[in-house]
């Protein structure tokens, strides 16, 4: 007889089974127009997706999480990459299967030391000689108690409380000076606001080869403009460091969900979401 | 020293015969975990950061939390001053709940840039935040988001079915509630000011504090009295975790 266990584990790989027909070729001589946009659409946009419910966790950060996140800040306030990057490399370089395949900050880590040997910071020599070296010196699958342990001193960590109420461990000790201006900043020219808030604007649906962070679900749609928000690079240039290419004003455009989805049964209900000058243009 | 029992998410539900008895086996180290002491240890030796730039970005992450979004919607509701400048100038109203947008570098952070924007909820109108796209939160103010909320689970279907979403986290909302779904996509970042709960009358701020949890200012909950925790809801514990902010625990009560 399963254990309690063992019948949910049973129950939830008959759930996920996906019985299929392999009559592909690989390596088709054509790819119809849909298949290509389907298999070239970057992989983090996932808003409208149907997909069956699923529980919530709160899920709890093991110490690797933790370092990883502080490791690719750090990398980013020192300037060897920004956020837009990052989440390019992260979430869409990767492909599909590694984006589903691994965990959320295993993706981070590796946007990262992709990110250190593509860039030249390091060569893929020196991360596999020191991947080796880490995995000696802990013993690998080795019998260990304790946690990994870094060449790197670190100091005690701070308990705080995760709850609602009163704190005051709010601000940081001394830093060093990390000067006046993040190493993210765009250097080029502001260009002028084209929209003012009321305006009605249609999300454009430009090609997505590559990257975006104008979602499927908005392109060609309209919308109101809700709020101006700042000037900054456009994703398509940051993404790249393109640190000096023209900024643009920033909309939060608003959407009538009606709009969005043909067949959203609730009629006030909006979505709101945010666009640089060049993704959207006026509706007449 | 001890070996210790790997816990792999089974239950171990003592000793009535059903389950496997739990084979003594040892923590392993994941094959990620050693690739950011890779990276980390690597950009160190080559210069690129120093570990003092880790030891400040750590203390900083470690004493994020809810409690400053908490307290800037307690005080909101208390002072009619304080709450037009958590809409006029919400990094100003940030700095006094304590919380400085532009630490730890002096021009904020990698993922969270500095801008802030609070949605005001009212009887008419409910807001609930997402990021479709990553998982863009104002940890600044809230602490580090929940796993749900960067799943892609969460993130597809709350822009498309955002009623039956709440529904799941205990949420019913009215159909002639205007429900304003946040895609946060860009570099703004959004908390949501809840509408105050009847029965708070008279209440310090510290006491309207207590029932504003992070399910609140993500707008998958709304304020009570009495309800002081978020859930009840699975948690997934982590075998080695990390004692820091922002991070779900399990309610006291």
């Amino acid at each position: 007889m399963p254990s309690p266990t063992e019948t949910r584990q049973i129950f939830e790989t008959g759930t996920h089974l996906m019985p299929a027909i392999h009559k592909e070729q690989d390596w088709p001589y054509e790819v119809p127009h849909i298949r290509y946009e389907a298999y070239i659409w970057p992989t983090h946009d996932v808003g409208g997706q149907p997909c069956a419910p699923q529980i919530f966790e709160e899920k709890e950060d093991e110490e690797w999480e933790n370092n990883v996140y502080i490791t690719c800040e750090v990398l980013g306030f020192r300037g060897l990459w920004n956020a837009e990057e990052r989440r390019r490399r992260y979430a869409n370089d990767i492909g599909m299967t590694l984006y589903y395949g691994f965990s959320y900050n295993a993706r981070w880590i590796w946007g990262a030391a992709k990110m250190l040997v593509d860039k030249n910071y390091v060569s893929l020599l020196e991360l596999q000689g020191k991947i080796a070296e880490v995995r000696q010196r802990l013993g690998v699958n080795a019998e260990r108690a304790g946690h990994a342990t870094s060449s790197i001193g670190a100091r005690p960590h701070v308990k705080v409380t995760t709850n609602t109420g009163n704190t005051n461990k709010t601000r940081t000790g001394k830093r060093p000076d990390y000067g006046p201006k993040a190493p993210w900043d765009g250097t080029g020219a502001i260009q002028p606001a084209r929209f003012k808030v009321g305006d009605r604007v249609r999300v454009k649906d430009l090609p997505a080869i590559f990257y975006t962070r104008t979602q499927m679900y908005v392109r060609n749609m309209t919308g109101t403009i809700a709020a101006l928000t700042y000037p900054d690079l456009v994703p398509a240039d940051e993404a790249w460091d393109r640190y000096d290419a023209p900024q643009e004003q920033y909309y939060i455009v608003r959407f009538k969900q009606k709009d969005l989805w043909a067949e959203y049964p609730f009629e006030n209900d909006t979505l709101q979401s945010e666009y640089p000058d060049m993704w959207l243009e006026a509706v007449d | 020293m001890a070996k210790k029992h790997k816990d792999d998410g089974h239950e171990h539900s003592g000793d009535h015969g059903h389950d496997h008895p739990a084979a003594p086996m040892v923590d392993e180290i994941s094959d990620f975990e050693i690739l950011e002491l890779a990276v980390r240890e690597l950009a160190i030796e080559k210069g690129l950061f120093t570990p003092e730039d880790h030891r400040v970005f750590s203390e900083w992450n470690d004493a994020r939390s809810p409690a400053a979004g908490s307290r800037m919607v307690a005080k909101a509701w208390i002072d009619p001053a304080y709450k037009s400048r958590v809409f006029s100038d919400p990094l100003a109203a940030s700095k006094e709940v304590g919380v400085d947008w532009a630490e730890p570098s002096g021009f904020g952070t990698t993922s969270d840039y500095m801008h802030m924007t609070v949605l005001e909820n009212t009887p008419k109108l409910h807001h609930v935040i997402v990021c479709t796209l990553c998982s863009c939160y104002p940890r600044p103010i809230l602490g580090h988001s929940p796993y749900w909320y960067r799943s892609p689970n969460y993130r597809r279907r709350i822009v498309r079915w955002p009623r039956q979403v709440l529904a799941e986290f205990g949420l019913l909302l009215p159909p002639e509630v205007e429900l304003r779904v946040e895609d946060s996509n860009a570099k703004s970042r959004f908390m949501v000011l809840p509408v105050r709960p009847a029965g708070t009358d008279g209440w310090s701020e510290d006491q309207l504090a207590e029932i504003v949890t992070r399910d609140c200012m993500i707008g998958i909950a709304m304020p009570q009295p009495g309800r002081t925790s978020d859930g009840p809801r699975p948690i997934h514990k982590a075998s080695r975790p990390v004692h820091s902010g922002g991070r779900p625990r399990e309610a006291t009560q």
